[in-house]
């Protein structure tokens, strides 16, 4: 099999693609354009923690946190994580006890470890959606469980297992990323 | 008649150095016409369940040698991937500007440092940044830098070694489970473990991984460049499987991104595999 290098040195089979697919022109051309009407300048964000024997350790990236922009939150109130926010990003968030969900509960075991629950924030009606999941425990939404696919309103008070959030959304009405 | 016997046997000494000067110069430039490929290379990059990729990667032959880089790129809204983009991109530019490259390692370092400069430049106080790892291999030495948490692997005799050390947080965590400061299960369940200590535009950066000492390759050793959507979703006996099989690189980096798409992983990140091979 003979393949083709391309100007950005990609390597393609040129009888499977007429040009090379690994380059995409556009999409970069898009990011240039962001790059100039970007909202002010965020601050540069490092963790410090000092251990036990006074040397400073770091740890400056959080990848998730750079994936996907914010869209609202949940803020636990009650629970073994009270105080922990939880950023909710477009599309669907599933809430579970295991590292793998987008929302990572730790602690509750009332919570089911996959899919406990979804939040869903639909960028074309800008609303979110809590849906309840596979989890055995009743979720409640200000007080009232939730069977099926519920709106979600900021201030809203969230109940799973034996913790609660606050959600806060931050696109909808006022406000959504551009695309 | 002596002037003309003298004249005719200085032209003969003449013509024959002009003869021997030709002869030396055309000897020299044949070597290099016929100079064989000493690699294969192949590739292969998918977004995995994103929406941009952010992953960028090139590979390069000159008379220098045959220069791999990988760079996955962070920072959202795709300025991920005008990070991993321009940084790659600076680097195939410096390489294959150089005439002739004296100190392959000091190239790659002081490059890398240029790159950094780049990149912090460009985010202008933003937070935007990239995984670097670059290879070069001459004259079958392998020379190669890291930063971040991609990965180099040498595959030796059925062997996948990982040549680097990520820059993540875990590493220091680890540190200190070594000092007894922590148990493992707070490592595991650690929420920053993943996040990085190093990067490309990382305004304070200095943390860089690389060869100490160049590596001799032998014939069919491979050189794999991936980033983190690779390794964090299939394991390395996975990997160590499909570069055992008969196949060219290209369909190797193939299989091993299709194998990462068939887990249909959550939230999958992009992926990106570079194979290169010693013939």
């Amino acid at each position: 099999m003979s393949l083709k290098r391309c100007t950005n040195g990609h390597l393609y089979n040129p009888k499977k693609h007429g040009q090379c697919p690994y380059c995409d022109e556009s999409e970069l051309d898009k990011g240039v354009k962001e790059n100039k009407k970007e909202a002010p300048v965020r601050k540069h964000m490092t963790v410090s923690n000092t251990h036990d024997n006074g040397a400073k350790t770091k740890a400056f990236w959080n990848e998730s946190e750079g994936v996907e922009p914010a869209v609202g939150w949940i803020v636990c109130i009650e629970g073994p994580e009270r105080g922990r926010d939880y950023k909710l990003k477009s599309d669907k968030n599933f809430i579970g006890r295991s590292e793998e969900m987008h929302i990572h509960i730790q602690g509750d075991t009332f919570i089911s470890r996959r899919n406990h629950a979804v939040i869903c924030y639909n960028p074309k009606q800008r609303n979110f959606m809590l849906i309840p999941g596979e989890g055995t425990g009743i979720i409640y939404a200000n007080e009232e469980a939730i069977y099926s696919p519920t709106e979600l309103s900021s201030y809203d008070v969230i109940e799973m297992g034996k913790s609660k959030f606050i959600f806060m959304a931050l696109c909808g009405e006022h406000f959504e990323w551009e695309a | 008649m002596y002037i003309p016997i003298l004249i005719v046997r200085l032209l003969g000494i003449s013509l024959a150095l002009l003869f021997l000067a030709v002869l030396i110069i055309l000897i020299n430039m044949i070597p290099k016409r016929i100079k064989r490929k000493n690699v294969l290379i192949g590739n292969s990059q998918k977004k995995g369940d994103r929406k941009i990729q952010e992953d960028s990667f090139s590979t390069f032959e000159t008379d220098n040698g045959v220069i791999a880089i990988l760079a996955d790129g962070m920072g959202g809204l795709e300025r991920g991937k005008i990070a991993s983009d321009t940084t790659v991109k600076m680097f195939i530019e410096e390489f294959t500007k150089e005439y002739e490259l004296y100190d392959v390692q000091k190239f790659l370092i002081n490059s890398a440092y240029t790159a950094n400069d780049k990149i912090v430049n460009i985010a202008n106080g933003r937070k935007i940044g990239t995984t670097l790892i670059a290879a070069i291999i001459r004259d079958k030495k392998l020379y190669w830098i890291s930063v971040g948490d991609s990965r180099i692997y040498l595959f030796r005799k059925g062997e996948l070694i990982k040549l680097n050390e990520e820059h993540t947080y875990e590493r220091e965590l680890n540190k200190l489970y070594e000092h007894g400061k922590i148990s493992r299960n707070e490592i595991k369940g650690h929420p920053q473990k993943e996040f990085l200590t190093s990067y490309i535009g990382y305004e304070e950066f200095c943390e860089l991984d690389y060869s100490k000492a160049p590596i001799q390759l032998s014939r069919g050793d491979k050189i794999i460049l991936m980033s983190d959507g690779i390794y964090k979703s299939i394991s390395e006996y996975e990997i160590k499987e499909i570069l055992k099989k008969r196949h060219n690189p290209d369909k190797k980096c193939e299989l091993i991104t299709d194998k990462v798409e068939k887990k249909n992983i959550n939230n999958q990140d992009n992926m990106t595999v570079v194979l290169v091979e010693s013939k």
